[in-house]
């Protein structure tokens, strides 16, 4: 597909989804906000409703293109009244008014404007990226290859492979990009969610503390390496992030309009957040004690009332999320499979890999210390983390929260309770992701809420006060950096979308194994099944089951006369062994070991070898090493026997 | 004076040295950031250099 036509596609789309979501928040009576607040917003919800038009059809087994033009066609009926009430004139005065933002004097016009500009310019380098082929890790791993699986399929099941079970809304978006037949459209999907998550925090923080401060803190938010890396991809985060911010404002707008209905839209948006990640969970117990403390009086004026809300609210959460959790209940025995195995005793797992991957940790250490230095490590001691310098996190959070606490008595009351609000929620939901395996992805929503004080001081600090020239100091060198990267960054994917550089040639480059893939793709039968060792089946174009530790009984005892049963149980046409893999895996030499017997013995025969085999360590810095790929037929059932 | 410009103190000349020493803070977290991507910085500004000719 042209890359006109997937745009095309996307706007069209998008377009849809977003005047639907309006209309369904006029029907349940949300109204009462600004413009953008209500693009925003209506954004957040037409994507999630389109997503869930996409999980019924998906549920009763009907995955086809058809199928997606007719979540077009609901989008559309759904845009009518909205579309109806447009009257572009109106439009074209609320863009010339929010132009008007940048008619300030002085220097400060200067700073919007190069806001503005870096926010466009990141944001029209990251299209250009998601135009490329797609090639990040985790999107191949199940982002895209889920989707891509359960089409291939025919329907969506449980699947107990360890990233699998995670909760799938904003993948339906991407498995409505493929059934259109385009990988990239769905990259450009999840861009856009890239965009809303930076409008979502911009209306977080624009009603409550200024205009400049909402678009200093979208801008640093956007232009961070982590949002990089998720807007060029087809990942479900940032869609996390936009429900995340969105339960947040909701929240506190119940608080300051009075209106009940922002707390059950607060609540749908916290049901989604949940319905986009398992990491969704952090932040429930922060808006939990929010929604507590927000009651106030009320515990003591009416209980009774003030409890209902906290229960309806949890009701309406969980309603929202559960098609997830019922799936993972139905299929593993575990609604957040296989996280809740001390509880559920979950299906396809074990007590030993449970203790093996709790123990897992990216963070430099979970000691008091480590707590309390947190973002100490984050911002300036990267390389204490597993992984070190992969993403660096802006060092303006750090220079700059401290200040606020010095400009606390020129806060208003109105800002001050949003910024108590903020940081309470914050520390809940730090606390939570601190005791988890760390990985600093799972803390930007917190790292994005700060960003907002953060604005606030700095550019109290450099209207204001002396060390003007050391604070604007930091946040140009903040922003030139970042932005640099993101060039530097995005640099990788224009060739190919500019068409210098064939697909074929960077997709070698950057996806590992992806040689050898084609090979399968191209000789193996189409009704052929291939055990695969490595996780990122999304170029496998062909029936698969992957060789988990979990699924598959092997140990030191195991003979070749268990493992070939076990093949020819599941209907194994052919095994994809890559050595690089089986070096890590924990039975990687005993199951070489009984491959190398089973071929002696004439069970499995190598149709293919490639003792050249790309794996790709890091795709931006084209870092990759070679090993021995071979892939096996399974000989047929009347051969069995010969073994031993 | 930072703190007498936001009205916090007055009279107390002392305070002058957090002012000194907040913006010493803010110029150690970004060295110290910066120093983390020393390498990465030197290999970007090579690029650009090559880009215009420089190098």
């Amino acid at each position: 597909m042209n890359y006109g036509l997937v745009l095309v596609l996307a706007a069209l789309w998008l377009a849809m989804a977003t005047m639907a979501g309006r209309t369904l928040l006029r029907i349940g009576g949300v109204t009462a906000c600004g413009r953008f607040e209500s693009l925003v917003l209506s954004v957040a919800i037409g994507f999630a409703f389109g997503a869930y038009v996409v999980i019924g059809f998906a549920q009763i087994g009907w995955l086809s293109t058809p199928m997606a033009w007719t979540v077009l066609g609901i989008l559309a009926l759904l845009s009518i009244p909205t579309l109806r009430r447009q009257r572009p004139r109106e439009w074209w005065v609320w863009v010339k008014e929010r132009l008007g933002v940048f008619r300030v004097p002085g220097w400060r016009r200067w700073l919007l404007l190069s806001l503005a500009a870096v926010f466009a310019v990141s944001a029209t380098l990251n299209l250009i990226s998601v135009l490329a082929p797609p090639t990040e890790w985790d999107t191949l791993t199940y982002h895209l290859a889920e989707p891509s699986y359960f089409i291939r399929q025919g329907r969506m099941s449980f699947v107990p492979y360890r990233e699998w079970p995670t909760p799938l809304t904003a993948e339906m978006w991407n498995m409505v990009a493929l059934l259109l037949g385009s990988d990239r459209l769905a990259q450009v999907f999840q861009w856009s969610m890239g965009l809303a998550a930076a409008g979502a925090l911009y209306v977080l923080a624009a009603p409550r503390t200024s205009r400049s401060v909402g678009l200093l803190a979208a801008v640093v938010f956007y232009t961070s390496p982590h949002v990089l890396s998720l807007a060029t991809s087809a990942k479900s985060d940032l869609a996390w992030m936009t429900f995340f911010f969105l339960t947040l404002h909701t929240l506190l707008l119940w608080r300051e309009r009075g209106d009940i209905r922002w707390l059950w839209l607060s609540a749908m948006l916290l049901g989604l957040t949940l319905a986009t990640k398992f990491q969704g969970l952090f932040g429930v117990p922060a808006i939990g004690l929010l929604l507590l403390f927000m009651q106030g009086e009320d515990w003591k004026r009416v209980p009774v009332r003030a409890l209902g809300r906290v229960v309806v609210y949890g009701i309406v959460v969980g309603v929202v999320a559960s098609p997830w959790w019922i799936r993972n209940w139905v299929g593993g025995g575990d609604p957040l499979w296989p996280y809740g195995y001390p509880v559920f005793h979950s299906d396809f797992w074990s007590q030993e890999l449970h203790d093996k991957y709790a123990s897992w940790s990216q963070g430099p250490g979970q000691g008091i210390g480590h707590y309390f230095a947190g973002l100490w490590n984050l911002t300036v001691n990267q390389s204490a983390w597993q992984f070190g310098l992969r993403l660096p996190i802006t060092p303006v959070l750090l220079a700059l929260l401290p200040f606020v606490v010095l400009l606390w008595a020129r806060v208003s009351s109105k800002t001050r309770w949003f910024f108590v609000a903020l940081t309470a929620a914050a520390l809940v939901h730090y606390t939570i992701w601190f005791e988890t395996y760390q990985q600093t992805r799972y803390l930007f929503p917190v790292l994005a809420v700060l960003m907002i004080p953060s604005a606030y001081a700095a550019l109290h600090l450099v209207r204001n006060t002396a060390p003007r020239f050391v604070v604007g100091g930091l946040l140009a060198a903040s922003l030139v950096f970042f932005f640099g990267y993101n060039i530097f960054y995005n640099a990788q994917f224009v060739p190919v979308v500019a068409g210098s550089e064939s697909e074929e040639a960077f997709l070698v480059r950057k996806v590992s194994y992806y040689q050898d893939l084609q090979w399968l793709d191209q000789n193996l039968p189409s009704d052929a099944k291939v055990l695969f060792y490595p996780l990122k089946t999304y170029y496998l174009d062909r029936d698969f089951v992957r060789g988990d530790e979990n699924l598959w009984e092997i140990s030191e005892s195991t003979t070749p006369e268990d493992y070939l049963r076990f093949l020819r149980e599941r209907r194994v046409t052919h095994v994809f062994a890559a050595s690089d893999v089986f070096a890590t895996h924990r039975w990687g030499q005993r199951i070489t070991s009984i491959i190398k017997d089973l071929k002696s013995s004439g069970d499995l025969k190598a149709v293919y070898t490639n003792h050249e085999a790309i794996v790709v360590e890091s795709r931006t810095l084209a870092q990759f090493d070679h090993t021995l790929v071979e892939v096996l037929e399974v000989m047929p059932t009347s051969e069995l026997g010969r073994v031993g | 004076m930072i703190l007498r410009e936001l009205e916090l103190v007055r009279r107390v000349r002392w305070l002058d040295l957090i002012e000194v020493l907040l913006t010493l803070w803010v110029i150690a977290v970004m060295v110290l950031f910066l120093v983390q991507f020393a390498d990465e910085i030197e290999t970007g500004l090579g690029v650009v250099k090559r880009a215009l000719g420089l190098e």
